[in-house]
């Protein structure tokens, strides 16, 4: 993959649509594939983790070509370790890295050297912590751990499922529920609609690539799918709703974002190359 | 009095009269007295008079901040998280109330209340009728992508990486697009399940075979060797397991190895040019010494035996007395073995090894700093007789050429650069050493560029093969991994 960057499309963007603006370069401090981002509408700021340089960078909302970031979470106190994902807390002003087995909170305007106000973690956490997405309405910190493997364990051992904490939740604390079952075992990236509670979350089921990845069998069928929980969901229920699949479009889901004013979700796949649209109203009734 | 209490009820227009002057009366009794009693009780405030309510007094709330504050119940969150963050707090939970009284009822431990009221799941129909709705729109780019390149000059072909499409496609090498054509067609194409291509982003040609070796970046670990005609879904007559993250890859044809750089390790491994399926290196570059972080390019000067490695200049510190991973000597230590806040942040640069270096090993030189003009240094090349290193910058939309002995802050020799040059988002180059030409491939333009070895500035391209038409958009998308909608702009922002 020989290009890194943030694209920003239209939202009526369709085919091999031009983007209005792509922020790329050397001063971005970019690296390899972009696992995750998170935009911050209260600030207008996007927020990137930084996988070699262990960083959370922030740029401005309207950032644009090969700019730098305008703060960096960087350095030897922060504890951040090939960050992959990041999500953001905008109406709390707080910024969450799930880093394994623990989640790092850091104040919104952090920059340079500084270590986390809370860390999440232990054994009575159950983390596995692959991805992290926050309902500042009803105070929930939640995290996912994708399988990729069996005995309901990721490739590092970590427990896979959607775990629901307190927001503050700090050190060695008790998710409040854990949503298990096919589709919550599988899930990855995750957002949230507050207004209604949902959680959405890509899942990706079936052969991820085997134990390092190199498998090939499998990893062009269509099992991938939108999957919808309630915050309220606990234990070893299936999705309320799926989405674009399964055994419909989705090959490799990655990412997941929701537009609450249509109703509409959004959803990319690695495999396709492409990033979908769907209508679905009933997600966020 | 008799006669005055007929008169007064013989008159209308008398008792009309009296009635207002009571009104009145008790209205001034009732605001004067009230008035009073909402500062100090701040309580509603009614008198009645006879069986009519003739005044209600409501105090307002008392305030002391702005007196406009946004509709929040009605508006949309995002606007108001555009407008300040404590609205956005109160139009969120107020828009959740429901919710929110529920999870208290959670909390507190009512949870048969709760249970009662946790959203109803939705009906087996309702469920089937989502999971096959189609998309309303699909961001997707249908043309073919150049990421990666290398010259047949012996049968005159060229071969392409190609990342959109997860393929290697073969034109002929003095294939050039017509100006009014959309496209030229490969005279092969490598694609499907079976050929394990995925993000193939640099490729090799053996000059005795032909035989064609293709680099996968990301997702799939493998190196995969095709034979010359091999075309469509074809299985790779062999495959090497990579370390993740591969990169670059260049050939000693004298010592017949295949070097390949390893993004995530910073390192050079080296592997015999027969290897396949689990074989392991023959070499390991790797440490905190070689100066390495995030290699992309690799070059061999076959005159000299130096290798030439672009960095795109971020790193970390790692432990290295651990035990060779998957048991395999000389593959690469890994990044589970990364310290905690260790990461670097260093300027782009060129390092330069001796072929044969192994271990944590200097550099016998680097190239680095503001002069230089790297951007993102994505791939590189060597024309040993010229003793020219030939850079492409992927966010510069340059090729940048330097002196092989060049050292430090190295200003480059020559710059191509500029829109009839058609350079955009380069991340490959390559020489064809026979013909004396330079070989671009343009990841932001659909298309390959070729130009006179020592071209300079902005030239027109000897030849382009393209594979969209000219003003064609690029999305540019490639491994789309995670998207945001940023609610200010109505925008998708999609990260590669």
């Amino acid at each position: 993959m020989g290009h890194p960057q943030i694209a920003a499309f239209a939202r009526l963007a369709n085919g091999g649509a031009k983007p209005v603006r792509a922020i790329a370069g050397q001063n971005t401090l970019f690296t390899r594939t972009i696992h995750d981002m998170a935009y911050d509408p209260v600030r207008d700021e996007i927020l990137v983790p930084s996988f070699y340089a262990f960083a959370i960078l922030t740029f401005r909302g309207d950032a644009n070509g090969d700019v730098s970031p305008v703060r960096k979470i960087f350095g030897p106190s922060t504890q951040l370790l090939n960050p992959q994902a990041v999500s953001i807390d905008a109406v709390h002003g707080e910024i969450f890295v799930p880093q394994g087995n623990q989640v790092l909170v850091y104040p919104r305007d952090s920059n340079g050297d500084v270590a986390p106000v809370r860390i999440l973690q232990g054994p009575d956490t159950g983390l596995g912590a692959g991805r992290v997405t926050i309902d500042a309405v009803h105070d929930l910190l939640i995290t996912a751990n994708a399988t990729g493997g069996e005995g309901g364990v990721n490739r590092s051992g970590r427990p896979a499922g959607i775990r629901i904490f307190d927001r503050k939740a700090n050190g060695n604390t008790r998710p409040l529920r854990v949503i298990t079952g096919p589709g919550a075992k599988d899930a990855w990236l995750m957002t949230t609609n507050p207004a209604n509670g949902m959680i959405f979350a890509v899942v990706r089921p079936g052969n991820t690539g085997g134990p390092n990845g190199d498998d090939i069998e499998g990893r062009f069928a269509p099992e991938d799918y939108v999957g919808v929980w309630s915050i309220f969901d606990d234990g070893d229920v299936p999705p309320r709703l799926t989405i674009g699949g399964p055994n419909l479009l989705l090959k490799d889901a990655r990412g997941i974002a929701v537009d609450p004013r249509r109703q509409d979700v959004i959803v990319s796949d690695k495999t396709l190359n492409a990033v979908f649209r769907f209508h679905v109203p009933e997600a966020f009734n | 009095m008799a006669h005055l209490v007929r008169a007064w009820r013989a008159s209308r227009m008398i008792r009309f009269l009296v009635l207002i002057a009571v009104g009145w009366i008790a209205t001034r009794a009732v605001l004067s007295g009230g008035s009073g009693a909402v500062r100090k009780r701040a309580a509603r405030q009614t008198k009645v008079i006879g069986s009519d309510r003739l005044v209600s007094v409501e105090p307002l709330a008392e305030t002391d901040g702005q007196m406009c504050v946004p509709e929040s119940v009605a508006a949309s969150p995002e606007l108001i998280a555009s407008l300040r963050q404590e609205n956005l707090l109160s139009a969120q939970r107020q828009t959740a109330s429901p919710l929110t009284a529920l999870l208290r009822q959670q909390r507190s431990g009512s949870t048969g209340a709760a249970a009662a009221s946790i959203p109803p799941r939705p009906g087996n129909s309702v469920k089937s009728q989502v999971a096959a709705r189609k998309p309303v729109s699909t961001i997707r780019d249908p043309r073919n992508a150049f990421a990666g390149l290398a010259i047949d000059p012996i049968r005159n072909e060229v071969v392409i990486a190609e990342e959109n499409n997860f393929s290697l496609l073969v034109y002929d090498r003095l294939e050039n697009t017509p100006a009014r054509a959309a496209l030229s067609e490969p005279k092969r194409m490598i694609q499907g399940e079976k050929t394990f291509l995925e993000y193939a982003c640099s490729v090799y040609i053996d000059p005795e075979t032909g035989n064609i070796y293709g680099i996968n970046n990301d997702t799939l670990n493998w190196m995969t060797v095709f034979d010359r005609d091999a075309r469509g879904n074809a299985s790779p007559s062999r495959k090497l397991h990579t370390p993740h993250t591969t990169f670059g890859i260049v050939a000693d044809e004298d010592k017949q190895e295949l070097l390949m750089t390893i993004q995530d390790d910073h390192a050079v491994v080296t592997f015999k040019k027969n290897a396949k399926d689990q074989d392991a290196p023959v070499r390991l570059l790797q440490g905190p010494r070689t100066l390495m972080a995030d290699p992309h390019g690799i070059a061999l000067d076959s005159k000299t035996g130096l290798i030439y490695v672009t960095n795109w200049g971020t790193n970390q510190e790692r432990k290295y007395d651990v035990p060779w991973r998957y048991g395999k000597v000389n593959w690469p230590v890994g990044r589970n073995n990364n310290i905690p806040g260790s990461g670097k942040i260093n300027p782009p640069s060129i390092t330069v090894y001796h072929k044969d270096d192994k271990g944590d090993v200097a550099p016998l030189r680097v190239i680095q700093g503001p002069r230089t003009g790297l951007n993102w240094p994505t791939s590189i090349a060597v024309h040993p007789d010229r003793g020219e290193l030939f850079v492409a910058n992927d966010t510069a939309d340059t090729v940048t050429v330097y002196r092989t002995d060049s050292n430090g802050d190295a200003v480059p020799i020559r710059v191509l650069k500029g829109p009839r040059s058609m350079i955009k988002n380069p991340t490959g180059v390559a020489l064809d050493l026979k013909n004396n030409e330079l070989w671009v491939a343009n990841f932001g333009s659909h298309s390959a560029t070729v130009f006179p070895v020592d071209a300079a500035g902005d030239p027109v391209p000897r030849r382009v093969i393209r594979s969209g038409p000219v003003e064609s958009p690029s999305p540019m998308l490639s491994n789309p991994h995670t998207i945001a909608y940023d609610s200010k702009r109505d925008e998708l922002l999609v990260s590669n």
